[in-house]
């Protein structure tokens, strides 16, 4: 049997915030073009582990890690990695929408701007692809240099996918992406989530078991800083191994 | 509480009302006219000439100058202090810097013109001993707490999440803090200027010290200059009797001053206003 190809793989992680050990000894491999959903009760650790295959928490004060984060067979905790780099690589959509206070355009053609991209044919271009690739472009096609601001909650959500699509990131990391949302607003994102799967390797964080339901291939069940249980999504759901992901997807703690 | 509100109230309005009589009285005499147009400020003179300008170029040179030095200096620190530093060293410069504030406008004043001057005659040969230069400069020092600890409180006071935005992208601790941090705290960034504005424009003791007493309708920051706030002191200081024409001139500057201050206010109010509830 041929070594498998992963696109992101953790291999005996521990997470520390100082002295408290909020990561145990993690192993997961994820194959490209996938959705990955991680579940599992409030604080057991879901974003700190989101946020370390883009090193978001580098931050922390008295944060660390250690074991391996590896991306496309690559570790992103190497001293020779530049974060600035990995992140172009590794997009984040957040919890909250959390556009710049700039235009429309602007905040999309951000990611391309920072990289020295000055041509106007092409920030106009790529502002075009990546708002359709989010489903915003019609909603906002006539107002680009309108305020970001403006935009409803859901629709800035979009904006923040599209933001993070013009990158051309390989990875989305998704941190509850559409628990601030309304319904409505939620099926976009869900939609697109699962248009976004033909090119990007997704990771989403939800507290929403349908949610995971709907959109992802494989869940990832947590609890207190431990990987519990993981593999493909039916079956977790229908046949969960662990009596602690059978009572958290029951409903009956969490 | 209420009665020193109408305390408050009635200093106000007194004082307004000095200002506004005595300016009353002093345009019966010099047209507004005149007071604005002529180019020259000679009231002490025995030929008289009442036009406002050289003193309003005066005040307009050093202030900029200031804000040219003191600007890019907060800012930086500003910045610095927010991106970069560590949070102890924050705790410890930040103290450190409003220090600055609380020293003696006579110190300052003294420093330009005995330090600063000299220095700056070393390889500018045209400066002269009192010019509106050193006094900006320093002047400019002077304010570099007002602009660095009011931007710092704005910048900081940006959302968490937009700085989590920037990273996110990739942007570099520069790119962020220039391009998403700074912009975002510009409505706060431009009332510490403005607030500086007003500083540098009603400061006396520097001036009157380092930028001799010469009104003088030029932008060249090489020469002696005067502004309307030592005009008032020298006047006031002097032995100009009281009630006289040249007496009531310093009303007349007084308002023109206090229209200045004022407009500024009224625009930092009106921006602050304006951006309040940008992010809520
Ligand atoms: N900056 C921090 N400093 C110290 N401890 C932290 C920090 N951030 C998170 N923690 C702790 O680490 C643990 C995991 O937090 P994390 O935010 O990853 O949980 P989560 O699974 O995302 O929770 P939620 O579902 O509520 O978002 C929690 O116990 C939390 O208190
Ligand atoms: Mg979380």
């Amino acid at each position: 049997m041929s070594k498998k190809e992963y696109k992101l793989e953790a291999k005996e992680l521990n997470a520390y915030y100082g002295g408290f050990h909020a990561l145990k000894g993690i192993n997961i491999a994820m194959e490209e073009k996938t959705v990955t959903a991680f579940i599992g009760p409030s604080g057991c650790g879901k974003s700190t582990f989101l946020r370390t295959f883009n090193r978001m928490n580098d931050y922390i004060e008295g944060f660390r890690v250690e074991g391996e984060i590896l991306l496309d067979s690559r570790d992103i905790y190497d001293k020779k990695v530049r974060v600035d780099e990995l992140r172009k690589e590794v997009g984040m959509v957040f919890q909250k929408p959390n556009p710049f206070p700039k235009s429309i355009f602007e905040n999309v053609v951000y990611g391309l701007k920072i990289q020295g991209i000055k041509k106007k044919s092409v920030l106009e271009e790529a502002a075009e692809r990546t708002l359709r690739q989010a489903a915003l472009w019609d909603e906002v096609k006539d107002k680009l240099q309108k305020s970001a601001l403006a935009l409803s909650g859901g629709q800035q959500q979009r904006l923040c996918i599209a933001r993070a699509l013009a990158s051309q990131p390989s990875v989305l990391l998704m941190d509850e992406p559409a628990s601030a949302l309304d319904p409505i607003s939620t099926a976009k994102v869900e939609e697109l989530i699962y248009e976004l799967k033909k090119e990007y390797t997704i990771v989403i964080v939800t507290h929403n078991m349908q949610q995971a339901g709907r959109v992802s291939d494989y869940t990832a069940f947590f609890y207190i800083g431990e990987l519990v249980e993981y593999s493909k999504t039916k079956a977790m759901f229908t046949s969960p191994k662990d009596t602690r992901t059978q009572n958290y997807i029951t409903g009956r703690f969490g | 509480m209420w009665l020193s509100a109408v305390i408050t109230v009635l200093i106000t309005i007194s004082i307004i009302w000095v200002l506004l009589s005595e300016s009353v009285k002093f345009f019966s005499e010099v047209s507004i006219v005149q007071f604005l147009t002529e180019k020259e400020w000679t009231p002490l003179f025995a030929d008289k000439k009442f036009g406002i300008l050289p003193l309003v170029a005066g005040t307009l040179l050093t202030t900029t100058i200031a804000i040219a030095v003191a600007l890019p200096i907060g800012l930086t620190i500003a910045v610095y202090l927010n991106e970069y530093a560590h949070i102890r060293f924050r705790q410890i410069i930040k103290p450190m810097l409003e220090v600055l504030a609380t020293i003696p406008t006579v110190v300052y004043g003294f420093f330009a013109l005995t330090v600063v001057t000299p220095f700056l005659q070393s390889f500018i040969p045209g400066l002269a001993g009192f010019n509106a230069l050193s006094a900006g400069i320093v002047m400019g020092i002077m304010i570099i707490p007002m602009i660095s600890s009011l931007s710092e409180d704005a910048i900081s006071s940006v959302p968490r999440s937009l700085r989590e935005a920037a990273y996110g992208m990739g942007s570099t601790r520069l790119q962020t803090a220039f391009g998403v941090m700074v912009p975002a705290a510009s409505s706060g960034i431009v009332v510490s200027v403005i607030l500086a504005i007003s500083r540098a424009v009603g400061e006396t003791m520097i001036v009157a010290i380092a930028a001799g007493q010469q009104p003088r309708l030029t932008l060249n920051p090489l020469v002696p200059i005067e502004t309307i706030t030592t005009y008032i002191v020298q006047v006031t200081l002097g032995d100009v009797p009281h009630g006289s024409l040249e007496y009531r001139t310093i009303f007349a500057a007084g308002i023109t001053l206090f229209v200045f201050t004022f407009a500024l206010n009224n625009i930092s109010f009106w921006i602050k206003k304006k951006y309040q509830e940008k992010y809520d």
